[in-house]
């Protein structure tokens, strides 16, 4: 389901089997149990389906705060993905089945000061975790830009193993975008402090200055 | 509810409107009276979902099938809803507000006004912090100053060791320095962080804080908690949510 990694607007997403509602994949940056939601929920519909004799379940959404779980089904599975609440749930499955059956690359153009920090935080991810703990690096990568991205979310995610921009940012929320980024800077760099001890995180750090210069 | 309300409300354009408890006690319009069973049963599989889910506040639920569209919105205890036949074609965004009116006049009378009640458990501290979280880099390029005492604890979910209070019927609203004392709190923790966790936090549970009532400082207090417990550790994010639930008293 890499495919989805480049979805504009996905947060996250969780697929899940119907036969036995038993989790397949959890990837993105949700703060919710975005696999135990989609399961509990696929199956509690299925119940309601043949309660209320509603039919072939096309589409659920459940809304919780500023967000929303959209789930569908898909294939011999269940997908639920978490996206803002105002999205309309067609909206984004279509552009989930358009993204599973054409690669489409937009084109994305950064400001400098933004591209500078997606570079920085790849390059503290590369150094901190290595090649041995690149996963656990990128999975506190995805817990700094859930608490600390903000608006920042829905168009960002880790694509083939790197941050990486999945829409152009809107120009009014360049400062935001880069406030947000050095906070999950921040959030790596002490992340590294905690585990690695200040001396050796700060010579990682040093290497990564190194490599922007 | 009189169904004569409900009635009304399906005379209004809203297909099938229901009202249903937790309880399993259903009032529907007159059209779906066949269906009152039915209705409750959904009702009660829902709660159930929702209670296995846990901490998170579902306010919204839609299904939509190849026959029938179901749209639900949630309110404490009960659930308003509709059944739309799926044959005919229907402005989402009217039925919603038809709904919202529907969720106003099944609330009925606003409740007096008390002072918040019970207040969860404290939880045992295992050590008291004096000192503020130790201060992390600006950006990449300054140095990096302190160590901050490793968390032995497992990384855990910050909820799990916190029991959340029981849902308080009243709504009580809370003055406006609360979020400012809310703030200097967890400044003492989250440090640099503090105004951008906040923000993220507000927004995400969109709380209102022109408006802030006690149900809503609680979710937020718990949410805070949550993504401080992800920077600061599971320890001092449970210990940041008491000191927070103490501004509540």
């Amino acid at each position: 389901m890499e495919a989805l990694d480049k979805v504009p607007g996905i947060i996250g997403y969780a697929l899940i089997k119907e036969e036995d509602g038993s989790i397949e994949e959890v990837k993105g940056s949700s703060t919710v149990a975005l696999g135990d939601l989609t399961a509990f929920f696929s199956s509690a519909s299925e119940v309601i389906r043949d309660s209320l004799e509603i039919g072939k379940i096309q589409t659920i959404a459940l809304c919780y705060g500023s967000r929303q779980l959209v789930i569908f089904p898909f294939e011999e599975k269940y997908l639920g993905v978490e996206v803002e609440r105002d999205i309309e749930p067609a909206a984004i499955i279509e552009k989930i089945q358009a993204s599973l059956t054409k690669e489409e690359k937009p084109e994305i153009e950064l400001p400098r000061s933004i591209s500078s920090k997606i570079l920085q935080i790849n390059y503290l991810v590369a150094e901190f975790g290595g090649d041995e703990q690149r996963e656990h690096w990128l999975e506190l990568l995805n817990q700094g830009i859930s608490i600390l991205g903000g608006d920042i979310i829905p168009f960002i995610g880790v694509i083939d193993n790197e941050l990486a921009f999945k829409d152009q940012p809107p120009e009014d929320k360049e400062d935001d975008f880069v406030q947000g980024l050095r906070s999950i800077i921040d959030f790596l760099v002490k992340k590294a402090v905690e585990e690695m001890g200040s001396s050796q995180a700060r010579a990682k750090v040093q290497a990564v200055i190194e490599r922007m210069k | 509810m009189d169904r004569k309300i409900l009635n009304t409300f399906e005379e209004k354009g809203l297909p099938c409107p229901f009202i249903a408890s937790k309880k399993g006690d259903v009032e529907i319009a007159q059209s779906g009276a066949a269906l009152a069973k039915q209705v409750s049963q959904m009702a009660t599989v829902i709660f159930e979902t929702i209670g296995a889910v846990g901490d998170i506040k579902v306010d919204q639920f839609e299904m939509s099938g190849a026959d029938k569209k179901l749209v639900i919105a949630f309110m404490d205890d009960r659930l308003v809803g509709a059944i739309f036949p799926k044959t005919e074609d229907h402005d989402l965004k009217k039925m919603l507000k038809l709904m919202e009116e529907l969720q106003a006049q099944a609330s009925g009378v606003v409740k007096p006004v008390e002072p918040v009640g019970e207040q969860p458990e404290e939880i045992v501290e295992e050590k008291q912090v004096e000192e503020a979280v130790p201060a992390v880099e600006k950006e990449v390029e300054e140095k990096i100053v302190e160590e901050p005492e490793p968390e032995e604890e497992p990384e855990v979910e910050v909820e799990e060791k916190i029991k959340e209070p029981p849902v308080e019927e009243t709504r009580v609203k809370l003055g406006s320095d609360v979020l400012d004392t809310m703030k200097s709190t967890m400044n003492n923790y989250l440090g640099d962080f503090t105004e951008r966790i906040f923000k993220n936090q507000v927004k995400a549970q969109r709380i209102n804080i022109d408006e802030l009532v006690d149900e809503d400082a609680r979710r937020l207090i718990f949410a805070l908690g949550k993504a401080a417990g992800m920077i600061i550790g599971p320890s001092k994010g449970r210990e940041m949510t008491n000191k927070l639930l103490e501004l509540l008293k």
